[in-house]
């Protein structure tokens, strides 16, 4: 963390809270969170999807369902 | 950043590079038009969600590891892993920086990291986005995004290491030069469309029992022709993001002679390839509109491939060769679209493996003969442009990168049913959600205006 920017501005490295600390650890640790974002996104939304498309054949799919959409417009 | 002109050419060139990147964020924009527009009704608001959804996805992935890949790659698989310590996504660099300290090239990567990262970003999504209007109407989200990852973080960054790094492999034995990305964002991005085409299968009713095509009509073609033209105005930002704006192109000699170049760090103008720009693409319009005898949807596409169909070589053509090479280009596409979707029955629903792909195909090979001999790199004792040195190029972006991995890929996918919708979904529409409104509660909501109307008398 940086209280003020008073001194020789030209051999300030990082500026995010915790950058260049500890050995780097904190970047790894940032970089894991971000693949665990990513990765638990696309986990969860497979799950939502999955869950979604059956409960709406459940509730949509029947032949007269399907027939009033195909009657209608698209 | 302690002299007057090194700080000025620093901070000119990541201004440049952060304009580029606004720029080109129209071309997401066009995009989510275009293929909005492209879908029927009861597809739209799903049809805008998958392509929105890459725009977090691919960027989170390329932090991760698609960067790093662009510098580390260049001679795999004929040599190490470049070291590029800059570029690893727990870099000190990849944050806030000022430049000082400890860290490797800080001075200059401090200020240029982020804005090259986001400029090689947008790449990344016009690769993804290419793909996602190719499959509307029929694929699963969570499918197409897996596709939009490998193609936006992984394939196409190989390929950028390999043949659009200026230390390059493909660049370094096979003259491979593609200054303005025919193959390393088109070719690669048709050639992923068509691998999922040809396991996502066609839209249903898209052809008849004896294998016509029926023309699925966009719902909203003039939203698509703007579309289009916001794709135009982004590709701008993408071709002036393909320059390095300031360098030194005579390091070789005593002598200091600064200019823009090409990513390869060859020479030319930004006057040049605006030039071209408008020539390659004026090309492709008045040849897509003889050819397609004015349609106004594949006018504008043609104009694209015209673009796309000149992009390898468009910073050295004379803007008249621009323009008979961007034509030629757009009556090829064409033809091809409509007889790969007779023959293989596969439904490309707005033409993107023609438009990306096979242009960007043809651009590569093209400009392998019209640019024979000349430099490919600023190495003197490097390989120069030749005809096979493209050719082989070429099936590399949409063969080997672009097609291959993704058709594995989604075979695995389709086999474990994830890659389309159910068709009563299909049926139905896929903005399921709006089903009750759409279609239930229709007659109902019309007897209530009917009534509220007899009962002030308005009807």
């Amino acid at each position: 963390m940086w209280e003020n920017w008073a001194g020789t501005i030209a051999d300030i490295g990082a500026i995010y809270p915790w950058g260049g600390t500890s050995g780097g650890a904190w970047e790894v640790i940032f970089w894991i969170v971000g693949l665990v974002a990513w990765l638990g996104w696309h986990i969860a939304q497979f799950r939502f999807e999955n869950k979604t498309y059956t409960e709406d054949r459940v509730r949509f799919g029947s032949k007269e369902a399907v027939r009033k959409a195909l009657d209608q417009k698209s | 950043m302690s002299s007057d002109i090194g700080a000025l050419t620093v901070i000119f060139t990541e201004f440049y590079y952060w304009l580029t990147v606004v720029i080109m964020f129209l071309i997401h924009i066009g995009f989510c038009m275009y293929e909005v527009a492209a879908s029927r009704q009861k597809n739209m608001m799903h049809t805008l969600m998958k392509n929105t959804m890459l725009i977090p996805l691919v960027s989170v992935t390329f932090f991760s590891f698609g960067w790093w890949i662009y510098f580390a790659f260049p001679k795999i698989p004929f040599g190490p892993l470049t070291d590029a310590p800059f570029a690893e996504p727990w870099s000190t660099l990849m944050g806030p920086h000022l430049g000082g300290g400890a860290d490797e090239g800080a001075a200059t990567w401090a200020r240029l990291n982020g804005v090259f990262w986001a400029a090689f970003l947008l790449f990344s999504w016009t690769a993804a986005s290419i793909v996602s209007g190719a499959v509307i109407e029929r694929i699963r989200s969570g499918a197409f995004w897996i596709v939009a990852v490998l193609v936006g973080s992984v394939t196409w960054i190989i390929d950028a290491a390999w043949g659009w790094h200026s230390e390059g492999w493909m660049v370094q034995y096979l003259g491979y030069h593609d200054a303005y990305a025919s193959g390393v964002i088109h070719a690669i991005a048709g050639g992923t469309a068509l691998a999922v085409l040809i396991h996502l299968g066609p839209r249903i009713g898209k052809f008849r029992a004896d294998g016509t095509p029926r023309n699925i009509v966009a719902h909203h073609p003039w939203l698509a022709t703007i579309g289009i033209f916001l794709i135009y105005t982004g590709f701008w930002g993408f071709y002036v993001a393909c320059n390095v704006p300031i360098y030194d192109i005579d390091q070789a000699s005593d002598r200091t002679f600064f200019s823009s170049t090409t990513i390869y760090l060859t020479p030319t103008t930004l006057s040049a390839i605006t030039v071209n720009f408008i020539m390659s693409l004026s090309g492709g319009l008045m040849a897509g509109y003889l050819i397609s005898r004015g349609d106004a949807f594949w006018t504008y596409s043609l104009g694209l491939a015209g673009i796309i169909a000149c992009s390898a070589g468009n910073d050295l053509y004379h803007p008249i060769q621009a323009l008979v090479l961007a034509a030629i280009g757009a009556v090829i596409v064409y033809k091809l679209h409509y007889w790969v979707e007779r023959r293989f029955k596969i439904d490309d629903a707005v033409g993107a493996v023609a438009v990306h792909g096979y242009a960007g195909v043809y651009g590569v090979i093209v400009a392998g003969f019209v640019l024979w001999g000349y430099p490919a790199s600023y190495h003197a004792d490097w390989a120069t442009v030749t005809p096979w040195g493209q050719a082989i190029g070429a099936v590399i972006m949409f063969g080997v990168l672009g097609f291959l991995p993704t058709y594995i890929v989604c075979a695995i996918l389709k086999s474990v049913g994830l890659l389309r919708i159910p068709r009563e979904i299909e049926l139905i529409g896929l903005d399921v959600a709006e089903y009750e409104g759409r279609y239930l509660s229709e007659d109902e909501v019309r007897a209530a205006e009917r009534e509220e109307a007899q009962k002030t008398g308005l009807a």
